[in-house]
């Protein structure tokens, strides 16, 4: 047993083909690195955005990553608190899946940007809560913080295993081991933190991708976006493209790290359950979506639906739709449903998903156009060199990330497979695991109550400057530059907050 | 408190597009490259909608509504665009981080994105309005009512530097929001002169040391319409001519369904 569980432990061996796949990544990269900074230079003019098309595939690029992003710590918390044992070998790749795909999509977005480093600047100083931009950014820190949290936790005992050998990257795992001596009191504590940010991740995660949905139910001028079937229907999105980036992630980290014994078959058709569940659910709400748009629509509605059925998008939704059936029908034939058509389906399901993230932003856009005027343009939209090496480099991205993370550390929580063992030294660290829970559920807690007393604040004082519309308190009369101090800041200080509570509780709360 | 709005009578139009052209002289909107215009990059603050609709074809001028309640202004993540005291909904350039956001709520699509760094053909930058900031790629930009001039004309009443007409029209008025009302009103009248819908009470006298830039108060494209079709002045004020003409029978606004509330008030064509 110990033998076996030993060879897992082998980080930061780069093969051949490790070095190959990381040759082509990072020239993704570069090239994309490149063009952002053509992009950054020129401006956004090359890139084939243009007016009514505003937003492009950065935009669905944003939508997609913080749907996979689903995938991982939700799925995975929900594997902790159910308990399922087949699940837990693949819940560490979820957990890296979700925080990458988190960073690629704020790359996106400061992609789509006209002023990035104003963005970065100015949301934070000057964030409006009645923007769905506010609403993104605050979930998606937080969703952030408590993946990163939970990452974080369940690395701890595989850390403290690994600072015990001979390698460069040592004071790594030491750093990151804290005071773990496999001791009982330990592992209790660190169960229950675990499912407490388990419990904790799944509202945030389902508010994740609410939120993001509600850009688009949010916005009344564009036919078919203002509907109140988004918030839901992200959601069900989310949880099948997630699952379906899950499923090939870790099919890819089988074979290449043959963990044959660790993920099962089983785990594998067990998943495909669980996605043709999700298949199904999506099916049902894209039958739903169509519905009220074909038989009962606005006539702009039924037009943008034209323009998807017969139109010149055509083929793109009746690839979505045979990529939605295909998968359904095969899982559903139990005799069908092996490790290897699991797999394939995912692989059917996931570029689709994509194309129907660009199917609902950029359709309804270009057919925004209820008042063409002499120069307005023919509308139409495709993406440049600049958009699709952007778009491949951010897939780049998160392939280099899961590719480091699983050269770095075991692949799977090991400690949750096989049980906690005692270590063989005692730790040096004085940084209490306890202090480092707390650091996290301090950050958590202090920046959620800020943010609640900036929305009430709002919501009372009526954000005198920049007119709460959302909440029509006040009459929306007086002008920006006289905005409550409270209110112009409320975005740093809550960035500054949470660094703070996290540094503070860790001080105060180690030991000695 | 004023509330500045505008009234179109589509009667009076004559589709010249005098006020696109003025508009875009008036506000240093760019011209950028031919190319950029034919793929959707135009900026036209003022543009003419040709709308076929059964029975012919509609055309009408359209700047940015103001609206009362503008969406715009709502989805703004960082306060860029606001509406100030008195309705004009405005920009601040140096705010915007270019999200797009606003030009996606916007239901007149009367917002524009400045997709490179403005461009100008020959020596059109040597005839740039100082009273107006040129705009950087990245951000949006719309109309504002010519906002700089509604400043101007409050700044030219505090120093009394105004023409005798427009003087003794303020006189009475205590506030400086009223008297800016009632200046511009006073202007607009004179625009319109003889126009049907008008009296006009004023002596001719009252004007004979007049200088015709003083129309330069009004909005460029209201200054520019050949039809004298553009109606500019205060809402809130019911002698406004502007008020006159919202209360016509054929006064209509565009796409009510919104709830936007717009501040642009359009006159039918009487059939
Ligand atoms: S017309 Fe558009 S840009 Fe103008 S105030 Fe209304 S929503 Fe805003
Ligand atoms: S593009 Fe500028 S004005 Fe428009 S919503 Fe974004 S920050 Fe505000």
């Amino acid at each position: 047993m110990s033998e076996q569980r030993e060879k897992y432990y082998t980080t930061g061996v780069f093969s051949g083909t490790t070095f190959l796949t990381l040759g082509v990544l990072l020239t993704i990269i570069g090239l994309a690195v490149y063009s952002w900074l053509q992009q950054l230079s020129i401006g956004l003019g090359v890139t084939g955005l243009n007016r009514p098309a505003v937003w492009g595939i950065y935009m669905a690029n944003f939508v997609f990553f913080i749907s996979i992003s689903m995938s991982g710590t939700f799925i995975s918390a929900v594997m902790r608190l159910l308990n399922l044992e087949w699940g837990k070998p693949i819940t560490r790749v979820a957990e890296v899946i979700t925080v990458a795909s988190l960073v690629m999509a704020a790359l996106n977005i400061l992609f789509d940007v006209g002023q990035p480093f104003r963005a970065l600047i100015y949301i934070p100083l000057f964030g409006r809560i009645q923007s769905p931009v506010g609403w993104d950014v605050i979930v998606l820190l937080f969703y952030l913080l408590t993946s990163l949290g939970y990452l974080h936790i369940s690395l701890i005992p595989d850390a403290a295993v690994l600072s015990e050998r001979e390698t460069r990257l040592s004071w790594l795992y030491r750093l990151l081991r804290y005071d773990w001596s496999g001791a009982e009191h330990q592992v209790h504590l660190l169960e229950s933190a675990l499912k407490i940010l388990a419990v904790v991740t799944i509202p945030i995660a389902v508010m994740m991708h609410t939120v993001t949905g509600w850009i688009f139910g949010g916005m009344k001028a564009v036919p078919t976006w203002n509907d109140a079937l988004f918030g839901p229907y992200f959601i069900i999105g989310a949880l099948l493209s997630g699952l379906s980036l899950i499923i090939i992630t870790a099919a890819v980290i089988r074979e290449r790290y043959r963990l044959q014994e660790i993920m099962s078959e089983k785990a594998f058709t067990n998943l495909g359950k669980i996605l043709v569940v999700f298949l199904l659910g999506y099916l049902y709400f894209f039958l739903a979506e169509n519905f009220t748009v074909r038989y009962a629509a606005a006539a702009e509605d039924f037009h943008v639906s034209e323009f998807l059925w017969t139109g010149p998008y055509s083929p793109f939704t009746w690839y979505i739709l045979v990529s939605l059936v295909v998968p359904s029908i095969v899982l559903l034939i139990p005799s069908l449903r092996s490790y290897r058509t699991v797999v394939a389906m995912a692989g059917v399901v996931l570029p689709a998903m994509w194309v129907k993230r660009v199917l609902i932003v950029v359709p309804g856009l270009l057919n925004q156009t209820r008042l063409p005027t002499v120069q307005g343009p023919v509308a139409d939209y495709a993406p440049t060199h600049v958009e699709l090496l952007l778009t491949a480099g951010s897939f780049a991205g998160l392939a280099l990330v899961l590719l480091l993370f699983t050269k770095l550390f075991p692949t799977f929580p090991v400690w949750e497979i096989f049980g906690h063992t005692k270590t063989r030294e005692e730790p040096a660290s004085r940084i209490s695991l306890r202090a480092v829970f707390t650091g996290w559920m301090s950050g958590i807690s202090v920046s959620s109550a800020f943010v609640f007393a900036w929305a009430v604040a709002t919501l009372t004082l009526g954000e005198k400057a920049a007119t709460s519309y959302s909440v029509k308190l006040m009459p929306t009369s007086v002008e920006v530059l006289v905005t409550p101090e409270l209110v112009t800041s409320s975005m740093i200080n809550l960035l500054s907050v949470v660094v703070l509570a996290g540094i503070l509780a860790i001080l105060l709360v180690r030991e000695g | 408190m004023v509330r500045w709005g505008m009234a179109i009578d589509l009667d009076k139009c004559t589709a010249c597009q005098a006020c696109v052209v003025a508009c875009k002289a008036e506000n240093n909107v760019p011209i950028g490259s031919e190319a950029d215009q034919l793929n959707g990059r135009q900026i036209a603050w003022m543009d003419l909608v040709v709308k076929d609709v059964e029975g012919g074809t509609v055309m009408l001028p359209r700047p940015c509504m103001h609206c009362d309640n503008p969406p715009c202004v709502q989805v703004c993540p960082v306060g860029a665009t606001y509406q100030r005291g008195d309705g004009i909904v405005t920009q601040d350039y140096s705010r915007c981080i270019g999200c797009r956001l606003c030009m996606v709520a916007c239901p007149y699509g009367v917002r524009y994105f400045n997709w490179r760094e403005p461009s100008w053909p020959d020596t059109f930058t040597e005839y740039l309005n100082p009273s107006v900031p040129v705009r950087p790629a990245g951000v949006v930009e719309k109309c504002t009512f010519c906002v700089h001039r509604i400043e101007r004309l409050r700044n030219d009443i505090s120093t009394g530097n105004i023409p005798p007409a427009v003087a003794k029209a303020v006189r009475g008025e205590a506030d400086m929001e009223k008297k800016m009302s009632k200046a511009i009103d006073t202007l607009m009248r004179r625009l319109v002169t003889k126009s049907d819908e008008v009296d006009e009470a004023e002596p001719e006298e009252m004007w004979s040391d007049f200088d015709f830039r003083e129309l330069n108060y009004l909005p460029s494209c209201v200054r520019s319409c050949t039809g004298r079709a553009i109606i500019f002045g205060d809402l809130e004020d019911p002698e406004s001519l502007v008020s006159q003409m919202a209360r016509s029978k054929r006064a209509f606004r565009l796409f009510e369904e919104f709830g936007t509330e717009p501040k642009v008030i359009y006159l039918q064509e009487g059939r």
